[in-house]
């Protein structure tokens, strides 16, 4: 008995450390009604200056407007400049296949009504390719966003992505990053020691 | 120091200054500059330009909507590109040449 409750949280750990996916915890950043909006490092994991080294994607006005630097492409309708930005859904892939730009680039028409766009106010999900500041990559992955475009300020929640370079799955739960093993090996034996008590 | 133009009045001429309106469907982004009335017959055009990086500017072909008057000037309004060459259209700069 005690020799399986032991083998089971380890092996969830193996499996998830094969997976390679990078998770990026609640960050909730909010991205104010105005045309600086906020500069976002997504491998670092932090909000930066503007146009300060490192920083992947730029929404402004609340999300209404948003910038990448040619490290992070957003997923659009077509690689054309401004293409826009299209809003995926829990399910769909992000991979090679997907459709991105290249270089600056950016999107204004990517909130409406219509099939692949944000709805403002609500939940979406931004698919990326991500060159890291380390210039490893391309990996791809996913952010939960809320955009706005009634003068609201809009959200960038969390995010994920594969460091292994394969295509990922959109997730409603965050899958778990490499920097909760040490919490999730910690807590199992925590429990392993109060059983054995 | 910005040009300020509450309620159509021209009260302090300046530089351009942006101005941004929400509306229920997107924001209503533009910048405001002040240029001479007399600009057809003293032989001046404006053209008004946009860049990300200082390097590559590009020309509005917007035509100006005059926001408020300031006797022998006014103040016009041009909408604001969210972009200028594939980048973000930071700067903003309105050229001046001489036709005579």
């Amino acid at each position: 008995m005690k020799i399986a409750s032991f083998i089971i949280p380890l092996s969830l750990i193996v499996a998830q450390a094969h997976a390679a996916v990078i998770y990026s915890g609640l960050k909730d950043f909010t991205i104010s009604n105005g045309f600086d909006g906020i500069y976002l490092d997504v491998d670092g994991g932090n909000l930066v200056g503007i146009d300060a080294v490192g920083w992947d994607v730029n929404p402004f006005f609340g999300g209404e407007g948003i910038v990448n630097s040619p490290a992070f492409q957003p997923v659009r309708t077509s690689s054309a400049i401004y293409a826009p930005v299209v809003n995926l859904a829990p399910g769909q892939t992000v991979g090679p296949t997907s459709v991105f730009g290249s270089g600056f680039n950016g999107s204004s028409t990517h909130l409406g009504i219509t099939a692949g766009k944000f709805t403002s106010g609500s939940e979406g999900y931004l698919g990326f390719k991500l060159t890291t500041n380390a210039n490893a990559g391309p990996y791809y992955g996913f952010m939960r966003v809320i955009f706005s475009n009634t003068g609201s300020a809009g959200k960038i929640l969390d995010w994920s992505y594969q460091t292994s370079g394969e295509a990922i799955t959109i997730s409603a739960v965050p899958e778990i990053s490499h920097a909760s093993l040490p919490l999730i090996c910690a807590a199992s034996m925590v429990l392993r020691r109060r059983r054995r008590k | 120091m910005a040009a300020d133009v509450p309620g159509a009045l021209l009260t302090k001429r300046g530089t351009p200054v942006p101005w941004y309106q929400s509306t229920t469907n997107g924001t209503d982004f533009r910048v405001i500059y002040i240029r001479r009335k007399d600009a057809a017959e003293a032989g001046l055009v404006y053209t008004p330009q946009f860049s990300g990086d200082m390097t590559n500017w590009e020309n509005s072909t917007v035509t100006p909507t005059v926001v408020a008057d300031g006797g022998e000037v006014e103040a016009v309004s041009i909408k604001y590109p969210f972009f200028a060459a594939g980048r973000k259209a930071r700067f903003f700069r309105v050229g001046v040449s001489s036709t005579h």
